[in-house]
């Protein structure tokens, strides 16, 4: 369970406090135990930025957060990587090139601990520990242990980053629109999975998307982020009847005039 | 050419391979597996020689020595990650620092010692024992110093390599390889992005000073002018390795570093030969060589892709 106290960003972008960007302005939420929450909102809403509190990127200026009850506001990023799994929009980001899908996934396995100089990391058992993982996702993976990341089309990078992100049993998984970047049809793949891990596991999610559908379809709490606030939020049955022309309304009260196309499009 | 030439000519650049590997194994770690482009290197291996040689003259076990000299160089890569990762100096700037002030303290410790540390033939090094032991068996002085050099040198660079190699693949290791490679990745991973750099650097930093007290307790001198070039000279040997040997995988790429060791000190011997003596021109030599190593890849490149194109024309060529 994480809960998130009041918080406030502001991000000076150049010496004049005039054009300071007030990334988020109050944002109080609690992640349960089995929430999956999809976030939506306009660019600078403050979505990403919430994240990336959460996720340690930076400190927040007001505000605190608590994962089970435990204060971790003033953990660096490494250390609360150690219980918070992230998957990134740039299927680059999630995972090393140059190094094997079976070396990629050794590090996001061995996050937990702390990395030793005299245990072997490249060991048999894990390999075919994943080789089990792997065969149960139907995507080919677990024959392509050996292959650099690099050779992966960005739909199976993006595939490869959630199951790492989901491989140490986080307590919370942050997903940043991930699956953004990818064409159509990779992105309903990489959806379907995420819908799996996240029942399968009971892990809480929170997932930014710019696909309206896709916020009302997966989970079963939305909120929707304007000018660094939480302006709306929905659960349960109420999350179910939402249509995306409910959540234009929503946006249009807020007086965003500038939702992205990709969003009513999505 | 004598007799003597002809042998010097073939075993002088093999120990130089063997010795200088090390230090481009130290640069490798630096500049691909981190990803930082280390310029202390030019000041850390004159420090250690001026450092190695005045400590035997001081009366050191050339053994303690070298021990010793290993820790000044972790001890300088530490310092150097931390410039960079607490102090915010761009690594480029403060590997320049390091060298700077690296290169000041071997001038001080020249001064004290009254301008020079040139050790004599019996002075200790750590190649003494088995030189004697080749003299005794009835070797000549020119065959008991260079079996004994490089089986001295051989032993201690498989270590290294086997060392080096085994850490890579440990849980440290691999975490040191991603923060080099995808900072954000990494830290998303749990791994400490900062701890791993100042490990990798030390690692690094300690073979620099490895190959610097092994040459000079083989040249049996240093001066703070021993530095100079040393940056080039690993980047090359780095480069041509590359160029030249298989390097997809880890260890091929490790042993690749060797390779291009000892094919770079055949290179410059034999140009040496071609152009004649002349210490003058070594350095302009091993600039020409590095801008060679660079831009030979390159233009292979073009000439292939030509040719694949031309040959394609042909053979898609319209049939009139």
């Amino acid at each position: 369970m994480l809960q998130c106290v009041n918080l406030f960003k502001t991000f000076r972008l150049d010496g004049n406090p005039q054009n300071d960007k007030k990334a988020l302005q109050g944002v109080d939420l609690k992640i349960d135990d089995g929430d999956f929450i999809t976030v939506i909102g306009g660019n600078g809403s403050g979505k990403t930025t919430l994240l990336n509190l959460i996720a340690g990127v930076f400190p927040p200026d007001v505000g605190h957060l608590f994962l089970d009850d435990e204060e971790i506001t003033p953990l660096a990023e490494p250390k609360r990587a150690k219980f918070i799994g992230r998957v990134f929009q740039d299927p680059m980001q999630g995972t090393i090139a140059d190094i094997s899908l079976f070396e990629n996934l050794v590090l996001a396995s061995n996050r937990a601990k702390k990395p030793s100089p005299f245990r072997w990391a490249l060991t048999k058992e894990k390999k075919t520990e994943f080789i089990e993982l792997l065969k149960p996702l139907k995507l080919g993976l677990e024959d392509r242990l050996d292959a650099k990341i690099g050779t992966f089309s960005g739909g199976q990078r993006q595939s490869v980053t959630l199951l790492m992100a989901a491989l140490a049993k986080p307590k919370l998984l942050l997903l940043d629109e991930h699956t953004a970047a990818l064409d159509p049809k990779t992105a309903r793949t990489v959806m379907e999975l995420t819908d799996s891990i996240v029942k399968n596991d009971r892990v809480p999610t929170l997932m930014i998307t710019h696909n309206m559908k896709d916020a009302i379809k997966y989970g079963n709490r939305l909120i929707m982020m304007s000018e660094g606030k939480i302006i709306f939020e929905a659960q349960g049955k109420e999350k179910e009847k939402l249509t995306v022309e409910d959540l234009l309304k929503k946006f249009q009260l807020a007086s965003l005039d500038d939702v992205p196309d990709s969003m009513i499009l999505g | 050419m004598s007799t003597f030439e002809w042998q010097n000519f073939f075993i002088s650049p093999l120990n130089s391979g063997l010795i200088f590997g090390l230090l481009a194994l130290g640069v490798f770690i630096a500049f691909r597996v981190l990803d930082i482009a280390d310029l202390s290197v030019e000041g850390l291996f004159p420090l250690v020689s001026v450092f190695s040689c005045f400590t035997i003259l001081q009366g050191w076990n050339p053994a303690l020595v070298i021990v010793v000299s290993v820790l000044i160089g972790a001890a300088s890569g530490i310092i150097n990650a931390l410039l960079s990762l607490y102090l915010k100096i761009p690594p480029l700037l403060s590997g320049i620092v390091m060298m700077s002030a690296l290169f000041a303290i071997s001038i001080i410790i020249i001064h004290f010692n009254g301008g020079y540390v040139n050790l004599s033939n019996v002075d200790p090094t750590v190649y003494s024992w088995l030189i004697g032991v080749f003299k005794t068996a009835g070797l000549n002085t020119f065959w008991s110093n260079a079996v004994a050099k490089i089986i001295i040198v051989g032993v201690i660079d498989t270590l290294v390599v086997a060392l080096v190699y085994f850490f890579f693949g440990t849980e440290m290791g691999m975490a040191v390889r991603a923060a080099g490679k995808n900072k954000q990745m990494a830290r998303a991973n749990g791994i400490s992005v900062n701890q791993m750099t100042i490990i990798g650097l030390a690692v690094s930093s300690a073979l620099v000073a490895l190959a610097a007290t092994l040459y000079c307790q083989h040249t049996l001198s240093a001066t703070p002018q021993d530095g100079q070039g040393m940056i080039v000279l690993g980047l090359s040997t780095l480069f041509l390795g590359e160029t030249i040997l298989p390097h997809r995988s880890f260890k091929a790429h490790l042993l690749s570093v060797f390779g291009g060791s000892f094919i770079y000190w055949y290179v410059i011997q034999i140009l040496f030969k071609i152009m004649g003596d002349g210490d003058y021109f070594l350095y302009l030599y091993k600039a020409l060589l590095l801008v060679l190593i660079l831009a030979i890849p390159h233009l292979l490149k073009i000439a292939k892709a030509k040719i694949s194109r031309r040959r394609q024309e042909t053979e898609n060529a319209p049939v009139r």
